[in-house]
């Protein structure tokens, strides 16, 4: 079981709007497979299709062409093994924070005394305890963020896909989210696909970048960056070169000619 | 010291409305059969207040105004998030929708009529159809505008397709329901009065038009306000129960 990679993407084609006059290839030929407890990114220029293939593997945009497995199954639709993350929040706006993270759990049908412990105990590291009763309006950005993600653990998915999570955040804010996501990562060993367009972040983050050409999204490179991190600030030039190569690499996609 | 005074400025203009209205009446503008001087309507609306014989007729609108909009409240709702979910409802019923949305419905009065008789079951049916449109369609948009990150963090949370549609479409597309509500609320009273004016034999649309055709006009203009009057209750009610709902809302 350790063997089969977490996700594995093979052959993907993806066209929206299929079969219609306004079709759009978005995605051709992904080859991409992910360790169990790996960290990867996806980078590449806007409208790549980073996202599409995020949502075609968590089971959200149903596909045609190619084989996306996760955990040995084929995708059909999602699944709570999947948590996402988006950079909008996605929190139900109608319920207070503490009923968002009960929400996957009542779903679950966690008995409700076990759920309020866990819910509770999720708050607590997120620290938002004492924003309990809060509703999502009522809370920085950072914050709903931190609850986002906090509702997302609540149902120990084994793979985390996040989308541009941090990208509406100011930058304090960022790379005090980024802290917490890393340490999340350490201490759970989950298997996180994290879209940004920060390569820095990105390199920071991951142990492997993923590079797409500008649409249709195809797998340009992957870069190795397991090298081990101190912060974004760092004077490790292992960090600079990765984030020099990877940016040099995006660029050239918007050479003229490119949209 | 302003905000003390602040009541007494929102009501001058009503104050105003009602001098003037005194004034030409008493001084014989128009003639105080058409319009009968505001005190004399008071004094009319005050002695049916009293009489115990008025309050069936008000129980009675306000019976049907409430079943017709809270039958078309349910359906509605129904109806508007089945055309949003299901491409098959939308195909089948949506024509349909399409073609009754621009009818008026007071244009029904006499149908409900022949069907129903002129009892509280063709008014409540004329209310249902008035304000099941309005409802349907605000539902109806509500539901297409929901966020689609909103259903897939639910799905992915372990909601399945009834809970998807119960906790995200359906609470999504609440505020859009309430504005619905709101203009069917409206509607409501537009098609009470008007189908108990034309035939019936109970309600304040009754009454008015019974006062009309025995010239007491000081009575029939104190059931019309008797009408207004209720408008504006329900409408006050209506407008804390939706912030109540919406708190939620930054
Ligand atoms: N629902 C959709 N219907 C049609 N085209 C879409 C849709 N969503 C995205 N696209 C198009 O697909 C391409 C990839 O989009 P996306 O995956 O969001 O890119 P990225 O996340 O890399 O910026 C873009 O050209 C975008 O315009
Ligand atoms: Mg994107």
């Amino acid at each position: 079981m350790s063997g089969t990679p977490a996700i594995r993407v093979a052959g993907l084609r993806f066209e929206y709007g299929e079969g219609t006059r306004q079709r759009v290839l978005t995605l051709d030929g992904i080859e991409l497979s992910v360790r169990r407890g790996e960290f990867i990114s996806l980078v590449g220029p806007s409208g790549c299709g980073k996202s599409t293939l995020l949502y075609i593997i968590g089971g959200f945009v149903p596909y045609r062409v190619g084989e996306v497995v996760v955990n040995g199954a084929r995708v059909t639709g999602p699944g709570k093994d999947r948590g996402v993350v988006f950079q909008q929040f996605a929190l139900f706006p109608w319920k207070t924070v503490l009923q968002n993270v009960l929400y996957g759990l009542e779903k679950q049908r966690v008995p409700r005394a076990e759920a309020l412990d866990r819910a509770r105990g999720l708050l607590r590291t997120a620290r938002l305890d004492g924003f309990e009763n809060h509703y999502p309006s009522q809370l920085s950005g950072g914050m709903r963020q931190r609850a986002a993600i906090a509702r997302t653990l609540a149902v120990e998915p084994d793979i985390l896909l996040m989308d541009e999570p941090f990208g509406a955040l100011d930058a304090q804010t960022r790379s005090v989210m980024q802290e917490q996501l890393r340490e999340i990562w350490r201490s759970t060993g989950k298997t996180v696909v994290f879209v940004t367009h920060d390569v820095r972040e990105a390199v920071y983050l991951s142990e492997r970048v993923v590079l797409m050409t500008k649409r249709p999204g195809r797998i340009k490179e992957v870069v190795d960056t397991a090298f081990p991190k101190t912060g974004e600030m760092t004077a490790d030039p292992r960090f600079h070169e990765a984030v020099a190569h990877i940016w040099k690499s995006v660029r050239a996609e918007f050479e003229p000619g490119h949209g | 010291m302003a905000s003390a005074l602040r009541p007494v400025w929102l009501y001058t203009p009503l104050l105003l409305l009602a001098l003037l209205w005194e004034g030409i009446s008493r001084a014989g503008v128009v003639s105080a059969y058409a319009l009968p001087p505001l005190t004399n309507v008071l004094a009319a609306w005050w002695s049916l207040l009293v009489d115990p014989s008025f309050w069936p007729h008000v129980f009675a609108s306000l019976g049907r105004g409430a079943a017709g909009l809270a039958i078309a409240l349910v359906v509605g709702v129904v109806l508007g998030v089945s055309l949003a979910w299901s491409r098959a409802v939308n195909m089948l019923l949506g024509p349909v929708v399409q073609m009754f949305y621009p009818l008026p419905k007071s244009a029904l009065i006499p149908l409900t009529i022949i069907w129903f008789g002129i009892g509280d079951e063709s008014k409540i049916f004329l209310i249902f159809l008035g304000c099941l449109l309005p409802i349907a369609t605000a539902t109806y948009n509500g539901v297409r505008g929901v966020d689609r990150n909103l259903l897939w963090s639910a799905a992915s949370l372990g909601a399945g397709r009834w809970s998807l549609i119960r906790d995200v479409a359906f609470m999504g597309a609440v505020p859009d329901i309430l504005a619905g509500l709101r203009t069917a609320l409206a509607m409501t009273f537009v098609l009470l009065v008007s189908s108990e004016l034309l035939i019936s034999n109970e309600g304040l649309g009754f009454l008015i038009r019974s006062y009309g055709d025995g010239s007491q006009y000081p009575q029939m203009f104190a059931c019309s306000m008797t009408v207004m009057a209720m408008g504006f209750a329900a409408d006050q009610a209506f407008r804390r129960l939706a912030a109540w709902l919406l708190r939620w809302r930054g």
